[in-house]
């Protein structure tokens, strides 16, 4: 962990996300220990969170979310979510060998995943995971509580919302708007921007939309 | 026994061709969500019987047309739905709310239309009609009266149940490569999901009369039917899930029930315990092609409830699992029907199905 380094970690969740930075813990360079509170499902989670931390001091700890996307991240906020109304702070951790340029803003309760790539002037939101070689390129902005999936990228300038899910592989071009709640988990280029709520999956062979009433006018 | 329709109304391509004529712009057909339209210029599109559709909210009035400009059958607007006002974008040629011309850009240099074929150039307009949350449209010029189609009884129940859909809506479209009266007959079927989903919706049943449904011998032959005898609802209890968004809407009811909604000729409306709703709609595209719509909402929140998107979602993707156990029964089914084959034989529980065969026919020999 790079900053608040004399802080303990607590390591709350489940899934993926949880063993990866369970496995790789001790290369990280850290001094301090980590309490690994594993929870059983993301159904009650927020619930859940609050027992186990319960006997934790704020002060003495810093918390990591770690839940994949269910939800379209979602579970993972309300745990995060939880953790802060608990007056916990969250750390923000990162792979030893993720590059990150120094002027890159990193939220609370991110991840950069091993070998991933954050290049200058980019803007991390809170509670985002970048995945294992993934490329946030220059100026990129991710929302909070965004995923990025493993080998995928985001080209520079571009611009998504919170609660994106770019599946691994998936290319996001440069100069781009992805809207809230979108997901992307077809692997290739996309190289046209997403209206909120568009959703690119294997099981429907087009774009799914959400529809709310209120359209921008074209 | 009742003897099914020939296996030939099922591929072939005239049969098809007076579906969409005798049918499909004869009867009044689901179009799509009322609060999708709640914007002046909100508008929809769609393809009906087979002619471009576009549903154009004017102020608060709903009216339809052919979504063609009536220059050069550009379309006039595209995209599901949308919020534009009712231009074409090939020309810029305006219409107004009854179809008529608003503007031409550049019309008394380029056009010099004479003040009578200016005003004989006009959309197509179509009846529009609403039931509660629920836009029908129907492309007839006599158009029936809706009452024919659906009792007044299942129009106070649909009224009342779309009304309860919460203001974002998420929507599917499914290619499928069956006959769309395929479909309609499976959902009417209830027999077939012990079979076809065994792990996905049969758990959700609870034991007994539900499960194991048993009908008495008909008394009488069914052999004469009317069209408004083809909509009808239904509900049975149902296992539901309980979730923490359950607390934060105002559900339909307050049971834990499964409402099942049948309206003729290609939509299944069902929801589950009130809280999620789901109309599927079997759009025919050709005889052996079908789009799957789905159309799926939740229950109006009395706050705003920040993960309805993911709810949404997760909610489609279940039902599209369900849904895909029926496409791999369905398409195998369409690949082997061919011309001169059996017909089906229909037992006492789907007596349903001998109705819709009834009014089909009469439909078709209009």
């Amino acid at each position: 962990m790079r900053n608040e380094e004399n802080l303990r970690l607590a390591l709350i969740g489940f899934g993926q996300l949880f063993e990866e930075i369970s496995a790789c813990w001790r290369f990280m360079g850290n001094e301090q220990g980590m309490h690994q509170l594993r929870l059983l499902s993301a159904d009650s989670a927020a619930f859940d969170t609050a027992t186990l931390l319960a006997e934790m001091d704020p002060a003495e700890t810093l918390v990591f979310a770690a839940l994949d996307f269910q939800a379209m991240n979602h579970a993972r906020l309300d745990v995060y979510g939880k953790a802060r109304l608990m007056g916990f702070r969250a750390a923000r951790l990162r792979h030893p060998s993720a590059i990150v340029a120094e002027d890159a803003r990193i939220g609370e309760n991110c991840w950069i995943g091993a070998g991933a790539i954050v290049s200058h002037g980019a803007v991390i939101g809170k509670n985002t995971i970048i995945g294992d070689a993934a490329r946030i390129e220059a100026r990129v902005q991710l929302g909070s509580n965004c995923w990025i999936g493993a080998g995928a990228s985001v080209g520079a300038e571009s611009v998504l919302g919170q609660h994106c899910i770019i599946g691994r592989n998936v290319h996001f071009g440069s100069k781009l708007n992805m809207g809230r709640h979108c997901s992307i988990d077809v692997p290739g280029n996309y190289v046209e921007s997403l209206p909120d709520g568009t959703f690119i999956d294997p099981l429907f062979p087009s774009a799914v939309r959400i529809y709310d009433g209120r359209y921008q006018e074209s | 026994m009742y003897q099914g329709l020939p296996q030939s109304y099922y591929i072939d391509a005239g049969v098809f061709a007076s579906e969409q004529k005798n049918i499909f712009r004869k009867l009044w057909i689901f179009a799509g969500l009322r609060t999708l339209l709640g914007e002046s210029d909100g508008f929809l599109t769609r393809t009906i019987g087979g002619v471009p559709v576009v549903i154009q909210n004017f102020d608060g009035v709903l009216k339809a047309f052919r979504n063609q400009c009536a220059h050069r059958q550009a379309p006039l607007q595209i995209g599901d739905y949308g919020r534009r006002r009712l231009v074409c974008r090939y020309h810029g040629w305006v219409f107004n709310d009854s179809g008529g011309i608003h503007s031409i850009p550049g019309e008394h240099r380029l056009y010099h239309y004479s003040d009578i074929e200016r005003n004989e150039i006009c959309l197509d307009e179509f009846s529009v009609q609403c039931i509660g949350n629920l836009v029908f449209v129907n492309l007839d010029k006599n158009p029936i009266p809706i009452e024919k189609q659906f009792t007044s009884e299942l129009m106070e129940s649909l009224a009342e149940i779309s009304n309860c859909f919460g203001g974002q809506a998420i929507h599917a479209s499914i290619p499928s490569a069956y006959n769309w009266k395929l479909n309609f007959e499976n959902v009417l079927d209830y027999n077939h999901v012990p079979f076809v989903h065994p792990r996905t919706f049969r758990p959700l049943l609870h034991k007994g009369a539900a499960n194991e449904p048993s009908v008495p011998a008909d008394d009488l032959a069914v052999e004469y039917a009317e069209l408004h005898e083809l909509s009808f609802s239904g509900n049975m209890p149902l296992k539901i899930q309980p979730w923490p968004w359950h607390d934060l809407v105002k559900r339909y009811g307050d049971s834990d029930s499964y409402y099942n909604y049948f309206l003729y000729p290609n939509i299944n409306f069902i929801s589950v315990g009130g809280y999620i709703f789901l109309i599927q709609q079997f759009d025919p595209i050709a005889p052996d092609r079908t789009d799957v719509r789905f159309t799926l909402s939740a229950a109006k929140s009395s706050q705003r409830i920040g993960a309805m998107p993911a709810i949404l979602w997760g909610h489609l993707k279940g039902e599209k699992r369900v849904l895909d156990e029926d496409r791999v029964i369905l398409e195998e089914l369409q690949k082997n029907l061919h011309h001169g084959g059996p017909v089906a034989k229909h037992g006492a529980y789907e007596a349903q199905l001998r109705r819709v065969a009834l009014v089909y026919r009469k439909l078709m020999e209009k």
